[in-house]
C-alpha cells in the first residue's frame, strides 16, 4: 500500500496540521496492525525528519509516527497512531457541540462563571452621584399643640 | 467625568459623541432615560465588538449638534461611538442622505482590517485565515476588543462627500505599534511584506511581446494579442474575480521581463462579484502602468445593460490620496463590447476605474499605448491591500508605487513609518501626507481635538453593514461570519428602520441564541414590572390632620419673631395671658430638616390657646418626599467581572449611610432613590427601584433626616429624656394651670409622645449608620461608589485556556482553542475507538 511520509509542525491539538511535503513510500502492512495504530514495514531508509504520514488505503487518515525500527534487509518497521483530528476534521467541524470554552470572544457568554476569570488583589473605585438630592438648606419644622379640629387644613 | 479622548498607553477609551440624540432616543423609543443612560446603552451594544457609526448630513461639527456637554461629561461607558455627520454620497442621487442618519455596524475584527490596510498590512482574509498569521490577527483583535481595552473604535464615514472611511488616528497609532510589537512589519530593508504568500504578483519574464497573462496564482496562462494591446476576456475576469472573494487579484503583466502593467481588482462592492442587481454594486479596479502612458484604451461593455458610468480615479502619485474623481463616460453608448473609449493618461500612470453595473456580466478591454520610455526591469513594489469582505477599502493611493518609486521603497516607507525600532512611531511625523488629510472633529466638551485619518473608502455607507461574505483559504465561506452580529442588512435604511435594524441585531433572538443567553429560551418577564411592584402608600396629612397639632415651617426671621413673641412681654396683659397659658409648653418640638416640607397654606403660629403675633407663617404637611432622580450603573467589562462578587457596589444613602447593593441586581440597570420622610419626628424611608428589566423596588432603608433644636431647658431635658428612654412612656411636662391644665396635659402628652419618637432617631442600614445630626455633615445627594477588580489574565489567556463560552453551536462556528462539554460525533464514519478519542481530545481542548 502507499504511505506518504511527511512532517508535520505545529501542535498536535490543532485540528488542521501544517504538513511539509514528504515522500511517498510502498509499504506492506503488518498482519496484526489495526486502522488506528498500523504497523506497516517499508523499504529503505527513514529519516528523522519524517514523524507524520498519510494512507490513501484508510481513507486518507493521518498518522502520527510513534515508533520506527530497522528490520535486517533494509527495511524499516513503522508505528503509527492515527490522528483523529486531522483525519476527521471536516466531520468534526459538522458536530453540533456544547462549548464550553472558546477562544474567539463572542462565541458564548461572558457572562458565565466559571471561576476561570483571574484578578489582582487591585481594586479600583468609581463613585457615580445622583443628579438630586436632600436641599443644601435647612427648613424649620415647628409643631404647636392646639389649633382645634382640622389642624393645618386652614385653606 | 472626561472620557472624551482615546489616550492609547494608558489603556483609556476612545472618545464619545453622538449627535441628533433626539431622534436616536425617538427611535429606540426612550422617552424616560436621560442621555447619560442612552450613550451607556450605546456603548453597552458597541461593547458587543461591534462599532456603531452614525452620520448625520447637518453635523460636521459635533459640538454644535451634539448631545449635552453633561450628558458627554457624565458618561464614562468603555465603548467608543463616533458619529459625524455628511453627506454619505458622491453621486447625489442615489446615496443622498442629506437630512438623515446613517448608520452601520463593523467587527472590531473589521475595524482592525481596516487599521492594517492602512498600514499597508495584510486584511482579516490575508491574515486571518493564513495559517501562519492568524494567530497575529487573533492576538490583535484580542488586544483592541479585550476586556482591558473594550473598545469598538469610531469609524467616520460620509463627512466630506466622498464616502472616505476615516479610522481614529490613536487607534491607528495603537495598532500600528501592536502590529509592530507582534512582528507584523517586516524588517527594514525588506523588498516586499513579509506575508507575501497571498499578494505576490507572479513575473513572466524574457517572453516577447504580450504573449502571456498570468494571474497572481500562476493559474491562468493565456494569450494575448501582440500588439501590445490586452484582452481581459470574460473567462479572465471571472478567474480574478473567483480569486477576488478571498484576496486582492493581482494580475501582472511583464514585457520583456519588465513590468508593465498590473491590474489589480479592488473590489466588487457585494459579496458575489456578479449577478447581482443592485445598482449600487460596482466594479472596481485599478490600473497601474509602470511605463509613461500617453493613452489608454479602455472598453467596457455589458451582455445586457449598460454601465452607468465608468469613473476613473486618478490616483496620483505615491502617498496622495484619490481625488478628482474624472467622469469618463456616462450613460449611452457603451453596451457593448469593442466600443473603446479612450483615455489620454499622458500624466498619469497609476488610475482607478470605477464601473457601476447593472449588467449581468462586464467585459472589459484594455488597451494601452505606451511611450518609448524605457524603464528598468524588476519595477514592482506593488503593494495592495483590500479590507473587508463587502466592505472595501481600497488604499490605492497610499500604496501604489509609481514608477518614480524604486523598487521596495513603498513598503520600506511604510515600515519605517510604523515600526517602533526604526522610529518613534509618530503618525505626524512620519505620514505628513496622509495626516494633513484628516479629519480633525471640532472640540468636544473641553477635550482635545481627535483626527481621524482618510481609509480611502469606496462611496456606499451600505459597505459598512456588515462583514458580508468572508472566505477561507480555498473560499469557503466562514460559519461565523454567516449569522449573528456580521450579519447585519445591507442597503441604505432610514432611520427608524436603520436602528430597529440594529435593536433586532444587538438584541434580538439571534443574538441572544448565539450568545446562550437565557432569555432566548426561557419565557423571561417581558421586562415590565411595574404592576408587581407593591405600591407606596400615601400617609395621608398625619397628626395634623386631626387637629391636635400643627405643623408650620417658619423661616429664620419668623423663627426670630415667634422666639421674641414666647420671651418678651410686650404689655402687661400679654404677659398675664402667657402666664397663665404657657405657650412654650405647648410647643411640641422645633427641627431642622433638608426637605422641603409640602405647604398646605400659612397662618399665624397658634400655641394652645394663644395665638402669637407671628403670622404668614407657612403650615405643612406631615410627610413629604424626596426624589433623588436616576443613575445608571454602567458595565464596564462586558463579562462576569462586571458580576458579584468581583463588582462591588454600594450606595451612599443621606440620613442612612453606607448600603450594599448586589452588583447582579443594579449593574447594567439604572437605580432611583426617593425618601419618603416625616417631617415631624424626621424619619425618613429610602426607596431604591432597579430598572433592568423593567421598574422593581429592591432595596428599602430607614433613617432620620431632623436635628432637634431645643425651645428651653425644660423641652431639651425632655427630649434628652426621652432620648433616654427610647420608646417609653411619654413624658409629661405639665405645668397645669387652674385654666391650661386640660390643654397643658394634652400638650405635655403631645410632646412627650413625639419627643420620644425624635429621639429614638431609628435607622436600619446593613453597613453604617449616620442620622440626625450626623447626617448633616454628609453628602446630601446619593452616591454610588463601584469597586471593580483589575484583571490580571495573562496575555493570550483566551488562547491558552479559551473564554467561557456555553454556547450549544457547530464547531465549524468556532476559532482557535475550543474546549467542549458535549458533543455529538454521530456523523463521523470513524471506529469506536476514534470517536471516543476524538470525544476526549475535545473535552479536553483543541485549536480549531
Amino acid at each position: 500500500m502507499k504511505i506518504y511520509l511527511c512532517r508535520m509542525i505545529g501542535d498536535k491539538r490543532r485540528m488542521q496540521k501544517t504538513i511539509l511535503n514528504g515522500i511517498e513510500l510502498d509499504g506492506t502492512l503488518r498482519g496484526e496492525s489495526s486502522v488506528t495504530n498500523p504497523i506497516i514495514t517499508v523499504a529503505g531508509e527513514i529519516g528523522d525528519g519524517w514523524n507524520y504520514a498519510r494512507i490513501p488505503a484508510f481513507d486518507n487518515r493521518y498518522y502520527y509516527i510513534t515508533d520506527r525500527r530497522a528490520l535486517k534487509n533494509g527495511l524499516y518497521e513503522i508505528s503509527m497512531h492515527v490522528d483523529v483530528l486531522m483525519s476527521w476534521a471536516g466531520q468534526i467541524l459538522s458536530c453540533p457541540a456544547i462549548v464550553d470554552k472558546q477562544e474567539r470572544p463572542g462565541v458564548g457568554n461572558a457572562y458565565i462563571d466559571d471561576n476561570s476569570a483571574i484578578t489582582s488583589t487591585l481594586r479600583t473605585n468609581q463613585v457615580l452621584k445622583f443628579s438630586a438630592g436632600f436641599a443644601d438648606r435647612p427648613y424649620y419644622i415647628l409643631a404647636t399643640a392646639g389649633g382645634g379640629a382640622g389642624g393645618n387644613n386652614n385653606e | 467625568m472626561s472620557n472624551s479622548i482615546f489616550n492609547y498607553g494608558n489603556k483609556s477609551y476612545p472618545i464619545v459623541a453622538l449627535s441628533d440624540v433626539a431622534a436616536l432616543l425617538q427611535a429606540f423609543s426612550v422617552t424616560d432615560a436621560s442621555e447619560t443612560e442612552f450613550l451607556h446603552k450605546l456603548a453597552d451594544l458597541g461593547t458587543k465588538d461591534l462599532e456603531l457609526a452614525i452620520t448625520n448630513a447637518s453635523a460636521y461639527d459635533i459640538a454644535t449638534t451634539a448631545l449635552s456637554t453633561d450628558a458627554i461629561q457624565n458618561f464614562d461607558g468603555a465603548a467608543g461611538i463616533a458619529i459625524l455627520g455628511g453627506e454619505t454620497s458622491n453621486d447625489g442621487t442615489e446615496y443622498n442622505h442629506a437630512g438623515k442618519l446613517d448608520f452601520g455596524i463593523m467587527s472590531i475584527q473589521d475595524a482592525i482590517t481596516a487599521g492594517l490596510a492602512c498600514l499597508g498590512l495584510k486584511t482579516k482574509q490575508d491574515v486571518g485565515y493564513n495559517p501562519t498569521q492568524a494567530a497575529a490577527f487573533n492576538q490583535l483583535v484580542d488586544y483592541f476588543a479585550g476586556s482591558h481595552f473594550s473598545v469598538a473604535q469610531g469609524i467616520l464615514f460620509g463627512v466630506d462627500g466622498s464616502g472616505k472611511v476615516y479610522l481614529p488616528k490613536p487607534f491607528l497609532q495603537a495598532l500600528s505599534d501592536k502590529a509592530a510589537e507582534l512582528g507584523l512589519f517586516g524588517e527594514e530593508g525588506d523588498d516586499k511584506p513579509p506575508y507575501n504568500g497571498i499578494i505576490n504578483p507572479v513575473l513572466v519574464s524574457s517572453i516577447s511581446g504580450w504573449n502571456d497573462f498570468v494571474d497572481y496564482l500562476g493559474n491562468q496562462i493565456l494569450n494575448t494579442p501582440s500588439d501590445r494591446g490586452i484582452t481581459v476576456t470574460p473567462e479572465i475576469v471571472e478567474a480574478m474575480q473567483d480569486g477576488l472573494r478571498d484576496y486582492p487579484s493581482i494580475t501582472q503583466i511583464d514585457f520583456n521581463g519588465q513590468t508593465d502593467i498590473i491590474m489589480c481588482y479592488l473590489s466588487v462592492s457585494t459579496a458575489y462579484p456578479w449577478g447581482v442587481s443592485d445598482p449600487a454594486d460596482r466594479f472596481e479596479f485599478v490600473i497601474n502602468v509602470f511605463h509613461d502612458v500617453e493613452r489608454f484604451r479602455l472598453n467596457v461593455g455589458g451582455e445586457s445593460d449598460p454601465p452607468d458610468s465608468i469613473t476613473v480615479a486618478n490616483s496620483g502619485y505615491f502617498k496622495t490620496p484619490v481625488s478628482g474623481y474624472q467622469e469618463a463616460w456616462s450613460g449611452q453608448n457603451f453596451n457593448r463590447q469593442n466600443e473603446a473609449v479612450d483615455f489620454d493618461f499622458t500624466t498619469f500612470n497609476n488610475f482607478r476605474v470605477d464601473v457601476s453595473r447593472q449588467s449581468y456580466r462586464y467585459v472589459i478591454n484594455g488597451d494601452a499605448s505606451t511611450s518609448t520610455t524605457e524603464i528598468e526591469a524588476g519595477q514592482t513594489g506593488l503593494c495592495w491591500s483590500r479590507v473587508g469582505g463587502s466592505g472595501t477599502f481600497a488604499l490605492s493611493s497610499n500604496l501604489v508605487t509609481s514608477e518614480d518609486t524604486p523598487t521596495g521603497a513603498a513598503w520600506d516607507l511604510m515600515e519605517d513609518s510604523v515600526n517602533p525600532s526604526t522610529n518613534d512611531s509618530d503618525l505626524n511625523s512620519l505620514y505628513p501626507d496622509w495626516v494633513t488629510e484628516a479629519v480633525t472633529v471640532s472640540e468636544i466638551a473641553g477635550a482635545n481635538l481627535l483626527s481621524f485619518l482618510p481609509a480611502a473608502a469606496y462611496n456606499n455607507g451600505s459597505y459598512f453593514y456588515g462583514v458580508g461574505d468572508v472566505g477561507d483559504v480555498n473560499g469557503n465561506e466562514q460559519a461565523w461570519a454567516q449569522g449573528g452580529l456580521n450579519e447585519f442588512p445591507g442597503g441604505i435604511r432610514s432611520v427608524q428602520q436603520g436602528i430597529q435594524d440594529l435593536v433586532n441585531a444587538l438584541l434580538g433572538d439571534n443574538i441572544l441564541t448565539v450568545l446562550g443567553d437565557p432569555e432566548s429560551v426561557l419565557d423571561w418577564p417581558d421586562g415590565d414590572l411595574d404592576d408587581d411592584n407593591p405600591d407606596m402608600l400615601d400617609p395621608g396629612s398625619g397628626t395634623a390632620d386631626i387637629g391636635l397639632v400643627r405643623l408650620y415651617s417658619p423661616s429664620q426671621a419668623q423663627m426670630q419673631a415667634f422666639s421674641r413673641w414666647l420671651w418678651t412681654d410686650s404689655s402687661v396683659l400679654d404677659s398675664i395671658k402667657k402666664y397663665f397659658q404657657s405657650p412654650i409648653e405647648a410647643v411640641v418640638s422645633v427641627s431642622k430638616i433638608y426637605a422641603p416640607p409640602r405647604v398646605l397654606g400659612s397662618d399665624a403660629i397658634v400655641c394652645g390657646y394663644i395665638t402669637s403675633d407671628v403670622t404668614g407663617v407657612s403650615t405643612v404637611d406631615q410627610f413629604t418626599t424626596v426624589d433623588c432622580g436616576s443613575l445608571y450603573i454602567p458595565k464596564f467589562f462586558n463579562n462576569i467581572l462586571d458580576s458579584n462578587p468581583y463588582t462591588r457596589v454600594r450606595l451612599y444613602l443621606p440620613f442612612v449611610g453606607f448600603v450594599d447593593l448586589d452588583a447582579d441586581d443594579v449593574i447594567g440597570a439604572t437605580l432611583s432613590v426617593t425618601y419618603g420622610i416625616d417631617v415631624l419626628t424626621g424619619i425618613c424611608m429610602a426607596r431604591v427601584t432597579v430598572n433592568k428589566t423593567g421598574a422593581q423596588l429592591l432595596y428599602v432603608y430607614e433613617g432620620n433626616c431632623s436635628i432637634q433644636l431645643p425651645i428651653s431647658a425644660g423641652n431639651a431635658g425632655s427630649i434628652l429624656t426621652a432620648s433616654a428612654i427610647k420608646g417609653g412612656a411619654s413624658i409629661a411636662v405639665g405645668i397645669a394651670g387652674a385654666i391650661t391644665g386640660n390643654v397643658a396635659a394634652i400638650a405635655g402628652a403631645v410632646g412627650g409622645a413625639a419627643s420620644t419618637v425624635l429621639g429614638s432617631k431609628a435607622s436600619v442600614s446593613s453597613v453604617g449608620s449616620i442620622s440626625g445630626n450626623a447626617g448633616v455633615f454628609g453628602a446630601k445627594q446619593p452616591y454610588v461608589v463601584i469597586n471593580r477588580p483589575v484583571p490580571a489574565e495573562a496575555n493570550n489567556y483566551g488562547h491558552f485556556y479559551g473564554l467561557p463560552a456555553n454556547a450549544s453551536i457547530m464547531l465549524g462556528a468556532c476559532l482557535g482553542y475550543t474546549r467542549v462539554r458535549e458533543v455529538i460525533l454521530d456523523s463521523i464514519p470513524a471506529t469506536g475507538d476514534e470517536l471516543e478519542e476524538i470525544d476526549r481530545l475535545l473535552r479536553e481542548g483543541v485549536y480549531i
